[in-house]
């Protein structure tokens, strides 16, 4: 690690090791043990590090925080079900399953017979003027 | 961030008030942190944290598999943090939050709070991608990979957010360093203070499991 990229590190990171990318750590280190301009940049990244330091740690959240944002979710409404085909190419294959299956069971059905029965007991019932079969009266 | 939590979310798309509420109460806290300190107020922190938890709730359902739970509130609520900066940008000093009143206990905590409310008027004129990512790094303890995954960008961009970040403080608070060396200390909360005595950012400190 030259100079310059130990500035950049501490000029980027901080003085505190712990900071430091760890794939660079060792080398700082190295560094700055022997090197006085490497304890120098050290020194003024230190400076800030104890400025940043000095400002507290937030207090902790409101004890209600989790309620009230519970309580507005449930208010916004349920989420949305879950479609479990999210892909499109999946409902695409699965539209054109649908259309196969349709067609083929359309083939497959034998084409009806004519109802010779059903049509003399529409007659029986319903008179030959209502029965559908064409004849008036 | 774990499979257990991804199990969570799911139960969240299935509307499961439950499972929503332990997410909640797993994350809450440390996002109102984060989002206190880019944010700059704690009543914009705590409407980042619902809008974040809202978003969670009405988005569970388009969830992608792969995206950590932690990650992606994480990434949420700084963006929302980021954007209420912008909108309240420039600040004026004035918006700035007054330190609490120093306690009895004399001169040197008047001037440890004197100099965290410089600190924080300084980072309040930071820009706010720059605050994020020193508030991500430095307060928060991430890796450049776990903030950049926050920030959604690149490693290389995010120090170079810290590099400006530092830098501009740097040049606010020159007179304020050279004060702070003379007595060794700021006086106040320590870095351990500020985030390994609270857990770092998400969940452990390895990139994976981390938000």
């Amino acid at each position: 690690m030259t100079l310059d990229d130990f500035r950049a590190l501490v000029a980027a990171h901080g003085a505190a090791p712990r900071r430091w990318p760890a794939d660079r750590r060792a080398a700082a280190e190295a560094l700055l043990a022997r090197d006085p301009a490497a304890q120098a940049a050290w020194q003024e990244a230190r400076r800030l590090d104890l400025l940043l330091d000095a400002v507290p740690v937030p207090a902790p959240a409101a004890a209600d925080l989790t309620d009230r944002v519970v309580r507005r979710a449930l208010a916004a409404g349920r989420p949305r079900l879950v479609w479990p085909f999210r892909n499109v190419a999946i409902q695409a294959a699965a539209l054109a399953a649908c259309l196969v299956l349709g067609i083929a069971l359309g083939l497959a059905t034998p084409e009806p017979a004519t109802d010779e029965v059903g049509d003399e007991v529409a007659v029986l019932v319903l008179g030959p003027g209502l029965s559908g079969n064409g004849d008036l009266p | 961030m774990t499979e257990d939590e991804r199990d969570l979310v799911r139960r969240v798309a299935e509307g499961d008030p439950v499972a929503f509420r332990t997410l909640v109460e797993r994350h809450s806290g440390r996002l109102a942190r984060l989002a206190e300190r880019i944010a700059g107020s704690r009543a914009e922190a705590e409407e980042i944290v619902q809008d974040t938890f809202l978003r969670l709730w009405r988005g569970a359902a388009d969830w992608q598999p792969r995206a950590q739970p932690g990650t992606w509130l994480w990434r949420v609520a700084t963006n929302l943090a980021i954007d209420r900066r912008r909108r309240l940008r420039p600040v004026a000093l004035d918006d700035v939050p007054e330190p609490p009143d120093p306690a009895p206990d004399g001169e040197a905590v008047a001037a440890s709070v004197e100099i965290a409310g410089a600190v924080r008027a300084a980072m309040a004129e930071l820009p706010p991608r720059q605050r994020a990512a020193l508030t991500l790094c430095h307060y928060e303890g991430q890796t450049m990979a776990e903030a950049a995954r926050v920030l959604d960008t690149s490693e290389g961009a995010v120090e170079s957010l810290l590099i400006r970040a530092r830098a501009g403080l740097r040049a606010r608070l020159a007179g304020l360093a050279a004060e702070v060396m003379q007595t060794g200390t700021a006086g106040k909360g320590t870095a351990e203070e500020g985030t390994a005595g609270e857990g770092t950012a998400g969940e452990g400190t390895a990139g994976e499991g981390r938000p």
